[in-house]
């Protein structure tokens, strides 16, 4: 280059490093190149879609989507929390009453946190209508490398058919199970709900008083609102027995269950019209995370009592195809997306950190994962083994 | 070479390196989006950082509901990092500018001041912060005037109509950059009796503006 050209360059470097500054609201990541992920374990289930795990059953359940949606397979961990060199138990899900011609499949699936109990949130293709006897939800004894229907419940006409989307989630003590999807028609437009179960000591759904001998109605609250999205978003943040954070269509929404003026906030997050969010939060921080499927968008936020507050950060990954899944004693955030897992590293405050991992796994759509601090073992449902 | 030297490049790389912020100062431009501290507390929902706009079933933040009545006061908090600015430098110049997208009168009133105490995570109507442990304001609200916020206001803002509004907060920038007073940003009130909507940092990032100019000492 002459002397006039790189006094050319030299002045538009400068002018360039005096341009105003402006700061980047979306943390840009940088790849890190990790040659294997020795904590990654996989499991073979083809169509997977959920996943849960029992760390003291030393369990991990999976449901699945298409032919075998109305199958839950339930693997078992050795010692280490290694799978075991077994067949996973296929738990066929089954049918009762009048809608037994009916096809149903599996939503969500968790385990008691100390009970050999496994709760199945089920749906039904089947007309409204027709769906107030349909049991939602169904709690099995797994023990012995058997499967025990103990328990179904929730039913009536406010629990809607033909969902989509359905997280169920315990609170901390277990007396708690959040559900999804009620409906009803209020001034002739439907309006969405949610509730929860409450739940005994033995682990399953209490009744209404009057109701245990003849036609048992479980005990639960519900609410409905405006702000309780249709089928798109789905995740449940128990923080206390008065507010729990849930996702919504636009963000995060807390439901205050004991301050009736502020019953629902939602803090609508941009990017907006990405209503496809999935929620989970931090095992230790006040700090929930959000993802956004079918965009390329993450979202990290904090609360305070179950109350969204301060500002939130973005990154970009590729495509999330799942809820985020927080593996805290590695300071990262997991995001399943096609054929890979994408980590992205956190700070001790639950912040974003420039960098993130991918560890490539063989799955199109990457949407049941789970992570064990105990075992320090990151769990994903493949299509086939290696 | 001799002729480029002497040609029309140099002059033109001369005069604009003259006219560059390098030598006649910078200008420094943060958005909402780089505020970490931000939130709009309100009366009618005392717990929470984010009681944007109130709906039918709750609380929302497709916008800012600025509130003056019986029923609801609400404040916008927000604190910029102006840490980023660079050391040994003079403030010349710094704006405040927020976008005001609902307003049916012309007589309302936006008041800026500095907020005195120190606040954040979990921040509401009664609690400064709620994390690590809760600390309430002076007087809810961040009412209190001396404790809570400055005794005298930044500024007043006369909102005519809807858009763009700045206010000159020179003086404040140059308090908290010269750290003679600590940077917990401004508390944004209505003056007057009635509601007006601004954009929500949240949902529409980048409405909330400040520019500072500086100029080396």
């Amino acid at each position: 280059m002459n002397y006039p050209g790189k006094l050319l360059g030299t002045a538009i470097v400068v002018l360039w490093l005096a341009a105003p500054a402006k700061a980047q609201k979306i943390v840009a990541l940088q790849y890190i190149h990790e040659e294997s992920f020795p904590f990654i374990a996989e499991l073979v289930a083809p169509g997977a879609s959920e996943m849960a795990l029992s760390e003291s059953m030393r369990l991990v359940a999976v449901t699945h989507k298409g032919e075998q949606a109305a199958r839950v397979s339930i693997y078992t961990l050795d010692e280490t929390g290694a799978p075991a060199a077994t067949e996973p138990m296929a738990l066929e899900l089954p049918r009762r009453g009048p809608l037994a011609a009916h096809t149903t499949y599996a939503l969500g699936v968790t385990f008691h946190p100390t009970l050999p109990l496994l709760y199945v949130w089920q749906d039904v293709n089947a007309p409204q209508d027709q769906a107030e006897t349909f049991e939602h939800l169904l709690i099995f004894r797994v023990a012995h490398g058997k499967a025990e229907l103990v328990q179904a419940c929730g039913k009536g006409s406010d629990y809607a058919a033909g969902r989509k989307v359905g997280y169920i989630a315990f609170d901390d003590r277990a007396t708690r199970l959040y559900f999804p999807n009620l409906t009803r028609m209020e001034k002739g437009k439907p309006v969405n709900g949610i509730g929860y179960f409450r739940i005994g000591k033995n682990g399953l759904v209490l009744p209404e008083d009057g109701t245990a001998e003849a036609g048992f109605m479980a005990q639960s609250e519900v609410a409905f609102s405006l702000y309780i999205p249709h089928d798109n978003a789905g995740g449940f943040v128990p923080v206390s027995d008065e507010v729990i954070i849930f996702a919504g269509a636009a963000g995060p929404i807390s439901w205050d269950q004991v301050e009736a003026r502020q019953r629902f906030s939602y803090v609508g997050v941009w990017p907006p019209a990405r209503p496809y969010r999935r929620i989970a939060a931090h095992p230790t921080l006040s700090v929930i995370y959000m993802s956004l499927l079918g965009t390329g968008y993450v979202l990290q936020l904090k609360h305070a009592e179950g109350y969204i507050t301060s500002n939130f950060q973005a990154t970009t990954i590729t495509g999330p195809t799942s809820r985020p899944v927080v593996l805290g004693n590695r300071k990262m955030v997991a995001f399943g997306a096609k054929n890979q897992i994408q980590f992205i590293s956190i700070d001790d405050r639950g912040y974003f950190l420039p960098e993130f991992r991918r560890a490539v796994v063989s799955s199109d759509d990457v949407s049941a994962l789970s992570y064990s601090e105990k075992f320090d073992k990151f769990y994903v449902a493949v299509e086939k083994g290696k | 070479m001799g002729k480029w030297i002497n040609g029309s490049v140099v002059k033109w790389v001369a005069l604009t390196v003259l006219v560059s912020p390098i030598v006649s100062g910078r200008t420094f431009e943060l958005d909402d989006s780089d505020c970490e501290r931000v939130a709009m507390i309100a009366s009618d929902a005392p717990r929470l950082s984010w009681a944007g706009y109130p709906g039918v079933s709750g609380y929302g933040t497709g916008a800012l509901m600025f509130g003056n009545s019986d029923t609801r006061k609400s404040a916008f908090l927000i604190a910029f990092p102006i840490e980023r600015i660079p050391k040994g430098m003079r403030i010349t110049s710094a704006t405040l500018s927020m976008n005001c997208i609902l307003n049916y009168e012309n007589k309302h009133r936006l008041q800026v001041r500095r907020i005195i105490g120190d606040w954040g995570d979990g921040v509401s109507h009664l609690y400064r912060r709620t994390l690590p442990e809760k600390v309430p304001w002076t007087k809810p609200g961040a009412a209190a005037i001396g404790t809570d916020r400055a005794r005298r206001a930044t500024a007043v803002v006369q909102l005519k109509g809807m858009g763009e509004f700045s206010v000159n907060v020179t003086e404040d920038v140059e308090l908290w950059y010269s750290q003679a007073v600590p940077n917990n940003g401004w508390i944004l009130t209505l003056e007057s009796e009635g509601a007006v909507n601004f954009y929500a940092p949240t949902w529409s990032p980048g409405h909330w503006r400040l520019d500072v100019s500086y100029e080396p000492r």
